[in-house]
């Protein structure tokens, strides 16, 4: 029987509130302004009481993207949409997984509805994989997969009922997330007015409905656009 | 870390759990608030559901476990979920909370402390080291703590909070311990180990265990839950 001591559980609440202090609820994070419904994010997002997520990205050219944020933590999102009615999230974590009540330290594929219904994957390791999720045309279903760039060899593949977490619309999203420190890194393409996604065909097409939007001082377009960021191990 | 801080006998061991402690705990920390949903807007607000919630005494837990060390302890705000989904049960009124982690110590032995995805022990438990070593090798504990009795038994109802609405989830005919349920969890995550989780609830306390292992009998993963003591 192993028990850690009063010592080391005092390191624990160290170890607790001197997170708590760099990376807490409450910690100021530059304004992200609302882009209204639907409003899509690329690699990654800081949430709204934090900054732990992969990465916020701002649209501050017509050819760049750039991060204010990079992932502390946890989970990067290879793709992240929303609504007020819910979404769809396809990535990788380390950390508590929602379905298997667990803490994992290497790093797992898991897809959610934004939150609801997680389901969480295999080892994806310091692997560089694409990941797609999209709803099916009537969006009852979430369907995704986590596959290789050579051959495109599936890894890990799935689909879900949406319940009734009805999402966005269809969208097909493509992103690559390295989970070795190296940067995360997706592609989008556009025209000057749109984003486009690189969708399930292998075509770049027009992101529909997407809201562009970016804090004060950074400019909004499309165009080509490459996004990066830190990773997190 | 100075010297004098660790005890002399066994100043290896000690140290490396000190190392692996505050490894965790911060790991720990930032996952649980960055697996915290948040609101679906970006006006900055929180949700409740992300708050994080005063942390239940560590006795709440489980105190120990033969063969196993504790890894996790802090608290825990009532949604784990990623995205930004404010979930249904965020209605519910949690007032304090409790996660603990802990794994069998001869894995920490054999592969080094879990520091990150690279160095140390990997989690969950390989399972080439679990199948030398059948049984619960891994558990993993959440406390939450509602303002009212009847809170607390809604969140036993949640499909999110209890994992039912996955495909993996076969709720148990009995085996449930005190006067709660069990259920087989089966995840491509937990990479070939068995899972089990226990619900119950004690007075307004939310009790989640699961109980990990290679070869898992049901019996062996209720005499780990059987362990959690809420009001400690």
């Amino acid at each position: 029987m192993t028990r850690i001591s009063a010592r080391v559980r005092g390191f624990v609440v160290v170890g607790l509130l001197a997170c708590s202090a760099s990376i807490g609820v409450g910690q100021p994070a530059d304004a992200l302004v609302s882009c209204g419904t639907p409003n899509y994010y690329a690699g990654g997002l800081g949430q709204t009481n934090g900054d732990q997520w992969g990465g916020r990205a701002y649209i501050d050219t017509d050819t760049n993207l750039s991060f204010s944020h990079t992932n502390d933590n946890f989970s990067d999102q290879a793709i992240h949409a929303v609504d007020g009615n819910g979404g769809l999230e396809i990535g990788w974590y380390v950390g508590w997984g929602s379905e298997t009540g667990t803490y994992v330290t290497a790093p797992h594929a898991y897809a959610t509805l934004n939150g609801p219904q997680e389901i969480d994957g295999p080892n994806v390791g310091a692997s560089d994989y694409l990941y797609t999720t999209h709803w099916n045309d009537a969006r009852t279903q979430q369907i995704w997969s986590v596959k290789t760039f050579d051959g495109g060899t599936f890894v890990w593949s799935g689909s879900q009922a949406t319940s009734t977490y009805t999402g966005p619309g269809e969208i097909v999203a493509l992103g690559e997330v390295d989970a070795s420190s190296l940067p995360m890194f997706g592609k989008f393409d556009g025209d000057p007015n749109t984003l486009d996604y690189y969708n399930i065909s292998d075509n770049w097409v027009d992101w529909t409905g997407v809201t562009l939007c970016a804090s004060p001082g950074f400019t909004v377009s499309g165009g080509r656009n490459t996004i990066t960021d830190s990773g997190n191990l | 870390m100075k010297r004098s801080v660790w005890p002399v006998r066994g100043e290896r061991r000690w140290a490396r759990r000190g190392t692996l402690v505050m490894a965790l705990a911060t790991t720990v920390t930032a996952a649980v608030a960055t697996a915290a949903a948040s609101s679906a807007s970006s006006d900055n607000s929180e949700s409740p559901s992300s708050r994080p919630l005063p942390t239940i005494a560590s006795g709440a837990g489980v105190a120990s476990i033969d063969g196993m060390t504790q890894i996790i302890g802090g608290s825990t705000p009532l949604s784990l979920s990623k995205g930004t989904a404010v979930p249904a049960y965020a209605s519910l009124d949690a007032v304090a909370g409790l996660a603990q982690g802990w794994v069998d110590t001869g894995a920490i032995d054999m592969y080094g402390p879990p520091q990150d995805g690279k160095h140390g022990l990997q989690l969950p438990v390989p399972l080439a080291y679990a199948q030398q070593h059948p049984g619960p090798c891994e558990v993993f504990i959440r406390v939450l703590r509602f303002q009212s009795h009847d809170d607390a038994l809604a969140a036993l109802q949640e499909p999110e909070l209890t994992g039912s609405y996955s495909p993996g989830y076969s709720l148990i005919d009995s085996g449930g311990v005190n006067g709660g349920i069990v259920a087989a969890v089966q995840s491509l995550a937990n990479e070939g180990l068995d899972e089990y989780r226990f619900h119950w609830v004690s007075g307004n306390t939310w009790v989640e265990a699961n109980v990990l292992g290679y070869d898992l009998a049901l019996d062996a993963a209720q005499a780990v839950a059987r362990q959690v003591q809420p009001h400690a």
